[in-house]
């Protein structure tokens, strides 16, 4: 072995723990899921609690099973509220808040009262949707929405400003329209400000059509919680909310995987900035 | 980096005296703030020939980079007249290329589409901007380099990508504002022979930003001395070295005279203590 295969060593052996870490980074999560369940199962039966009390895990997985196709039925309807009301969000709010970039009316009279409506609880007006939009899944989405839309648009607002000066004379020294250095410059900076509060928006969409459905519904899973409640069926309740953190998990990282693919190249700068900037050559 | 072009021969005039390709008079800018007004520019005025090089020293503060950003339609003057080519400016002249200290390269464009984003702004057309590019791009080192992105590049290889940018369109007047002070020493001076070589080449005239009195020295037919607070001119230097220039000159006598004399300036202004 030559001298520099031996300097070479530490370095790939780190680069072999991070190939490790990275193909087996969801393990250590799934372990301790997996334990805490396994503790919940034991103590269930440990201190003989009643079913209708704390199920253990065992019953809602076996609830799950049994009452499968209602319970996809159900989802699938909570799942249309939470698109849909994403929809309305991405739709509404990134428009609104380019208007709110380019419009110093929009800016200086409209954003301030934007953000004031912020202190009225969404929940609270959740029962005047249904009392004017009825039980259908009209007063869902449009809850969801209205949770969500916020942050978005001020993401979307920070992204949109967050061009820096010289960027912005770069490009009009080029003699740029104002939609080209919308398109070339301002939207694509904006990019991950927009991701972040998508991800946001998509956390508080699912949250939106919960509470939809407690206010008044015919089905989803927010009408099965409340089904599981009124009939003491505990382990419906429980296998619910499991499908409603499952379908929140795989929108979030349906976000996620489209953000790293779109903006790859701000991880992948990020990521260079990190490792401690650029070397003269 | 030897960027060669072909250089835009002046067009013919009957006039005995020809515009200067830029001219400034009595140049002010003034921003008002909360606690009244500040005098960012006073009373500037001079003029680049066609295919000179002129630099602007000075120190931070002193308005040189506001001065830039005038020359360039970005800013409006509060007073006085800039012309190019004896055409009163309004708004980014169409033969004009700028590089900023900070590169200003899109994070998520290549290489050569950061490069050809001046050609599709422009609307001009792409498969000979695309050509052209490309051999910009190798005449300044980076050919194989096309397809990579910003992140990957180091400093200065990221200013030439910029200077190639800023190349594309046969721009006739260069401005480049501080385009070197965010890089090492070594490299700085790499640079500068390459911006000389392509000063040289390409006949394009240039007004350069910087606060390193040699960097003006040597690159430059004239030096535009500033001062600070409000920033004004103090002296316009002739800088009579012969040309073509390469950085060996920074040891000759004459260099040296010159750099004195800058400093000289600086010292009676306060900006420097001997």
């Amino acid at each position: 072995m030559t001298t520099i295969d031996l300097a070479a060593a530490p370095a790939r052996r780190r680069l072999g723990m991070e190939h490790v870490r990275r193909a087996f980074g969801w393990l250590g999560p799934v372990l301790a899921l997996a334990a805490l369940i396994g503790l919940w199962e034991l103590a269930v039966v440990v201190f003989d609690v009643k079913e209708y009390v704390l199920p253990p895990p065992s019953a809602v997985a076996s609830e799950i099973v049994a009452q499968f196709s209602t319970l996809m039925a159900d989802t699938w309807v909570t799942l249309t509220e939470i698109l849909l009301g994403l929809a309305l969000t991405v739709v509404v709010a990134i428009p609104l808040a380019v208007a709110i970039v380019y419009s110093s009316f929009l800016r200086n009279v409209f954003y301030p009262l934007l953000v004031a409506s912020q202190a009225i609880p969404r929940v609270a007006i959740a029962p005047l949707m249904v009392l004017w939009f009825g039980f259908g899944i009209l007063p869902k989405v449009l809850i969801a929405f209205s949770i969500a839309f916020f942050p978005l648009v001020v993401a979307t607002v920070v992204g949109l400003q967050s061009v820096d000066r010289d960027t912005m004379y770069l490009i009009r020294s080029m003699r740029a329209t104002s939609l080209q250095s919308f398109l070339k410059v301002r939207l694509p900076t904006a990019l991950p400000n927009i991701f972040g509060g998508l991800k946001v928006a998509v956390a508080l969409a699912v949250i939106g059509a919960i509470v939809g459905e407690f206010v008044g519904s015919e089905s989803g899973l927010g009408y099965l919680v409340l089904q599981g409640q009124g009939t003491l069926n505990t382990p419906l309740i429980f296998a619910s909310v499991t499908l409603m953190a499952v379908l929140g998990i795989i929108l979030f990282y349906i976000v996620e995987i489209v953000e790293r693919i779109t903006i790859h190249w701000y991880f992948a700068a990020r990521a260079a900035a990190q490792e401690g900037g650029s070397h003269e050559g | 980096m030897s960027m060669a072009e072909s250089s835009a021969p002046a067009t013919v005039q009957d006039r005995p005296d020809p515009p200067a390709h830029l001219a400034l008079r009595d140049v002010t800018k003034t921003y008002k703030s909360r606690r009244g007004t500040v005098d960012a520019v006073a009373g500037a005025s001079f003029q680049i020939a066609r295919g000179e090089f002129v630099s602007v020293v000075g120190p931070s503060g002193c308005g040189k980079s506001t001065l830039l950003t005038m020359v360039a339609g970005l800013v409006q003057a509060s007073s006085g007249d800039i012309e190019i080519d004896g055409e009163p400016v309004d708004g980014a002249h169409p033969r004009l290329g700028v590089v900023f200290q900070r590169d200003a390269l899109l994070e998520w464009r290549t290489v050569l589409r950061n490069v050809m984003l001046q050609s599709e702004v422009r609307g001009l057309n792409g498969d000979k901007h695309r050509a052209r590019a490309a051999e910009l791009l190798r005449l300044a080192g980076l050919e194989g380099f096309d397809d990579r992105y910003p992140y990957e590049l180091s400093g200065g290889m990221r200013q030439r990508v910029s200077i190639c940018r800023a190349l594309l369109h046969e721009p006739e007047l260069l401005l480049m504002d501080e385009p070197f002070g965010a890089l090492d020493a070594l490299t700085r001076e790499r640079m500068s022979a390459d911006l000389l070589e392509i000063h040289q080449s390409s006949g394009v005239s240039v007004l350069f930003i910087t606060h390193s009195i040699p960097e003006a020295v040597l690159l430059s037919d004239r030096v535009v001395v500033m001062t600070s607070r409000p920033g004004r001119i103090a002296e316009i230097i002739d800088i009579d070295l012969p040309r073509p220039r390469t950085p060996a000159l920074e040891s000759a006598p004459e260099f040296a005279g010159h750099v004195a004399h800058v400093r000289e300036l600086f010292v009676r202004e306060g900006v420097l203590t001997r």
